[in-house]
């Protein structure tokens, strides 16, 4: 009796996918498709995680550009305005030189003018001779330099 | 949009990856088809489901790298997949096998011949003699005798050509004979004619 007359007269028995059929299909819809959404994301998130990386970079190297930014959202500029710009170690200070009221160090255990409930912002300077100046400038919430004494 | 047999194959599986309705047609045309194939070479519900699931996810993943102008047909590509995952479980089974031996529940076998058909007992003999065969050898006997596939297509799936595959099924047969006794295949087969 050869092998291959019984394997062609045998009859293999059905074998049909059970209830699982729809589990496994299910599955792997989600394992394709929801994968590809996932990664879709991931884009997303890394695209606005990179710009929002830029521009604190930006604001960091150049606070002047948070600050043209702020008054153009807010219509004004704020009272720190004036800060940012002293704190700066090279602003030029000769565009408040002639506004500015020049105080000598020895001048500064009285200052009359100094009004009560008004903010000022002091910058300590030295001349080439080494003499101490103070510059005062009083802090506004409009941009204007008028009243700096 | 609704998929059917008069559609282009090739278009719907073009589509597979990002429409779902294409990805539904494929899988109900093709996973019983590759369900029972494992199932041929498995003979274990299980597995075969498990087999079966992970060559479709492969195959979804790696859609782009099935070549249409080779002419191989799809199903030709998910049975080379299929055959290659059979090896892999193989592999791990041939592990397990030792750690499966001490704890064999005989009760459970003894279950499982009350609640089959004839000719699934059929199989189940011929099974346990094909298993012993190397992997190459279980696929030709499983595709040609049980699958009823014809050379041609026996030749798409394994990409050898059908002299070869006619010299491998033959020396297989004759592996194969020389593991059943000639009384144990003679009973078989008068089952069979029964």
């Amino acid at each position: 009796m050869p092998i291959d007359k019984y394997l062609c007269d045998f009859k293999p028995p059905v074998f049909l996918p059970g209830p699982s059929f729809v589990k496994i299909k299910l599955d792997l819809k989600r394992a394709i498709f929801d994968k590809k959404l996932l990664g879709h994301m991931h884009i997303i998130y890394t695209t606005a995680i990179v710009c929002l990386l830029a521009l604190c970079s930006i604001f960091i190297l150049k606070p002047q550009t948070a600050q043209n930014i702020n008054t153009l959202v807010f219509g004004q500029d704020t009272a720190d305005s004036g800060a940012i710009l002293f704190a700066d170690k090279d602003v030029d200070l000769s565009q408040f030189t002639t506004q500015f009221k020049t105080i000598s160090s020895d001048a500064s255990q009285s200052l009359p003018f100094i009004e009560d409930n008004k903010s000022y912002l002091i910058q300590r300077v030295k001349n080439s001779e080494e003499k101490s100046f103070f510059y005062v400038r009083e802090v506004k919430k409009t941009n204007t330099i008028s009243n700096i004494y | 949009m609704k998929y059917d047999e008069t559609m282009d194959e090739r278009e719907i599986i073009n589509k597979i990856k990002t429409n779902q309705m294409a990805f539904d047609y494929i899988y109900d045309k093709y996973f019983p088809q590759i369900f029972q194939y494992v199932m041929y070479r498995v003979y274990n519900r299980e597995v075969a489901e498990d087999i079966t699931s992970v060559v479709f996810f492969k195959a979804m993943k790696n859609i782009k790298l099935f070549e249409w102008f080779n002419k191989i047909p799809f199903s030709a590509w998910l049975y080379r997949i299929a055959y290659n995952e059979i090896c892999n479980n193989a592999k791990k089974d041939k592990k397990q096998e030792k750690i499966l031996k001490a704890y064999k529940n005989e009760d459970a076998d003894t279950y499982y011949e009350m609640n089959t058909e004839d000719n699934e007992r059929s199989f189940e003999f011929i099974h346990d003699y094909l298993k012993k065969l190397p992997q190459r050898d279980q696929e030709i006997i499983t595709l040609r005798f049980f699958e009823k596939k014809a050379f041609a297509e026996i030749a798409q799936i394994t990409g050898k050509n059908e002299s070869t595959l006619r010299v491998n099924l033959h020396r297989a047969l004759k592996k194969l004979e020389s593991l059943m006794p000639s009384e144990v295949l003679n009973h078989a087969y008068r089952q069979i004619s029964m």
